[in-house]
C-alpha cells in the first residue's frame, strides 16, 4: 500500500472507532428502509443490527491488522463466515440478490461520506475509495457468491422432494394395481419404491402389476437395474407385471446397452396394458353403446 | 482432434458433484442435441451416454468432475462430442472396463461398453489422477 492508501486505511479505522454507533444506525436504517414495502419485509430489525455491529468489529479488526493489496477473502476469516452465514440466511428467507448487495454497497456510500467530511483532498479521496473498493467489492462477492449456491442448493433439494412425493400406488381394479413411475430414479428412490410396491401387492393381494415408465425421462443402465429389481422383486410375490409407456427411443437405446429387462410382458401404451391386464383377470371389456343400439 | 472448427451453438458445461447434476446433464444433453438438429433417437442416445459417464464419475471416480457438451462440424456434417472428466483414481483396466457385464461397483457392466455402442467414437484417457472420455456422435 502506498502512503494515501495507509493514510485512508488509519482514517477508516479511526472513523470506525469514533463514529461507530452513527455510522451502524445510517446504515441498519438504510437498509431495512430498502427492504420495508418488499414482500419479504420482515426482517427482525435487532438481528440485522446486531450482525451489522458484528460486522463493524471484525472490519475494524480487518483494517488494523497490517492490511495490504494482497488480502484475499478466505473462509475461515471470522468476517467472510458472517457474511456467508448472513447471505445463506438471507437466500432460505427467498430475498432477492440485489438486495443482499446493497447491503454492502450501501455501508460502503455511508462510510465514504463520513470520510468526506474529514478529508476533501482530492488525492486522499480516491486513495480511500481504492481501500474501500478492494475490501468491500471483494466482501460483496462473497455475499454474491453464496446467495447463488444456497439458492441452486434450495432448488435442487426442492426438486428432490417433489419426486420423492411421486411414487403412489394405484388400485385401478380388483387385484390390479399401477405404479406410474415419475421422474429419475436413483437408488435411493428405487428402494421406496420397491417397498410401496411389494406393500401394496400383499394389501389388496394384487395379481396383475402395470409399470408405465412414460414419465421416466432416460433409460440408462443404472435406471434400468432398479427397473428389474423391482419387477423380479414384485413377481417372486406372485403377480403377473406388464410394463408400459416404454417410447421406441427408450427401447432402442435398452438394446444398444445391450440390458435386457428379463422375461415380463410389455406393452407400448397404458391403455394396452390396462385391457392386457383385465383379460388376464378375466374381464372382459364390452362396448355398452354399441349394445344399447 | 477438432478443436479449430466452428461451435454452432455455445458449449454446455455442468460441473457433476451430485445425481442431481448428472439428470441435469442428461436434459441438457437431449435439447443441446435436438437443438443442433439430431434425431429423437440420436438425441435420445447421446442423452442416454452423458448418463452413463456422468453416473460413473458419481460410482467410480470419489470426486467433483464434469461435463461439456459441444457441437462441431465434420466436413459437412454437425458432430456433438461429449467430454467427461474426473479427478478420481482411474480405469484400472480400460479393456476389461469395455467389457459387457464387467463392473467394480454391482452396477450392470453394461455403461461403457453401452456407451461404445450408442456413440460413434470413444477415447478414454485415464490414469490414477482421473480420467478423461470423449464420445462423439454425427449426425
Ligand atoms: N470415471 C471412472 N473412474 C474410475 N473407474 C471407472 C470410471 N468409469 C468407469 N469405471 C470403471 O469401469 C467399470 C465399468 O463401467 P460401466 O461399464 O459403466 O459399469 P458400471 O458403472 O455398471 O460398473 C466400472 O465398474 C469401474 O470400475
Ligand atoms: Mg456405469
Amino acid at each position: 500500500m502506498n502512503a494515501l492508501e495507509q493514510a485512508a486505511t488509519d482514517r477508516f479505522t479511526t472513523l470506525l472507532e469514533t463514529k461507530r454507533s452513527v455510522i451502524l444506525d445510517t446504515w441498519v436504517d438504510q437498509f431495512l428502509a430498502d427492504w420495508e414495502g418488499t414482500r419479504h419485509g420482515n426482517l427482525p430489525p435487532e438481528e440485522i443490527r446486531a450482525q451489522s455491529q458484528l460486522f463493524l468489529d471484525q472490519l475494524h479488526r480487518l483494517l488494523q491488522n497490517n492490511f495490504s493489496h494482497s488480502w484475499q477473502p478466505q473462509s475461515a476469516d471470522p468476517i467472510v463466515q458472517l457474511l456467508t452465514q448472513l447471505s445463506e440466511t438471507w437466500a432460505k428467507k427467498g430475498l432477492a440478490a440485489a438486495q443482499s448487495t446493497f447491503y454492502i454497497l450501501s455501508f460502503k456510500r455511508i462510510l465514504l461520506a463520513r470520510y468526506l467530511e474529514l478529508e476533501s483532498d482530492p488525492a486522499a479521496f480516491s486513495a480511500a475509495v481504492a481501500v474501500l473498493d478492494l475490501v468491500l467489492d471483494r466482501l460483496s462477492l462473497v455475499v454474491v457468491e453464496r446467495f447463488e449456491m444456497t439458492r441452486e442448493r434450495l432448488i435442487k433439494q426442492q426438486s428432490l422432494s417433489l419426486l420423492e412425493l411421486s411414487t403412489p400406488v394405484v388400485k385401478i381394479w380388483d387385484h390390479m394395481i399401477l405404479l406410474p413411475l415419475v421422474g429419475v430414479i436413483d437408488t435411493a428412490r428405487a428402494r421406496k419404491i420397491t417397498e410401496n410396491l411389494l406393500n401394496s401387492i400383499a394389501e389388496i393381494e394384487a395379481m396383475v402389476t402395470i409399470v408405465d415408465i412414460t414419465g421416466v425421462p432416460v433409460l440408462d443402465t443404472a435406471v434400468a437395474g432398479h427397473l428389474m429389481k423391482t419387477i423380479n422383486a414384485a413377481q417372486m410375490l406372485g403377480t403377473h407385471v406388464i410394463l408400459t409407456g416404454m417410447s421406441p427411443e427408450g427401447a432402442q437405446t435398452l438394446v444398444k446397452l445391450g440390458v435386457s429387462l428379463g422375461d415380463i410382458t410389455t406393452r407400448g401404451s397404458l391403455k394396452a396394458g390396462i385391457s392386457e391386464g383385465l383379460a388376464a383377470l378375466g374381464k372382459v371389456i364390452i362396448d355398452g353403446h354399441r349394445r344399447a343400439g | 482432434m477438432n478443436d479449430e472448427a466452428p461451435c454452432l451453438l455455445d458449449a454446455v458445461h455442468i460441473p457433476i458433484q451430485d445425481y442431481a447434476d448428472v439428470a441435469e446433464a442428461g436434459r441438457n444433453a437431449l435439447l443441446f442435441a435436438e437443438a443442433c438438429g439430431f434425431s429423437k433417437v440420436l438425441a435420445y442416445y447421446i442423452a442416454t451416454a452423458v448418463i452413463e459417464l456422468g453416473n460413473n464419475i458419481m460410482a467410480h471416480a470419489d470426486s467433483d468432475g464434469s461435463i461439456v457438451l459441444t457441437s462441431q462440424f465434420e466436413d459437412t456434417r454437425i458432430v456433438i462430442e461429449i467430454i467427461a472428466e474426473d479427478r478420481g483414481p482411474g480405469i484400472f483396466d480400460v479393456d476389461l472396463a469395455l467389457t459387457d457385464g464387467y463392473t467394480t461397483n454391482n452396477g450392470l457392466g453394461c455403461g461403457l461398453p453401452g456407451v461404445a455402442r450408442l456413440m460413434d467414437e470413444l477415447h478414454i484417457e485415464t490414469s490414477d489422477q482421473g480420467t478423461r472420455i470423449r464420445a462423439r456422435k454425427r449426425r
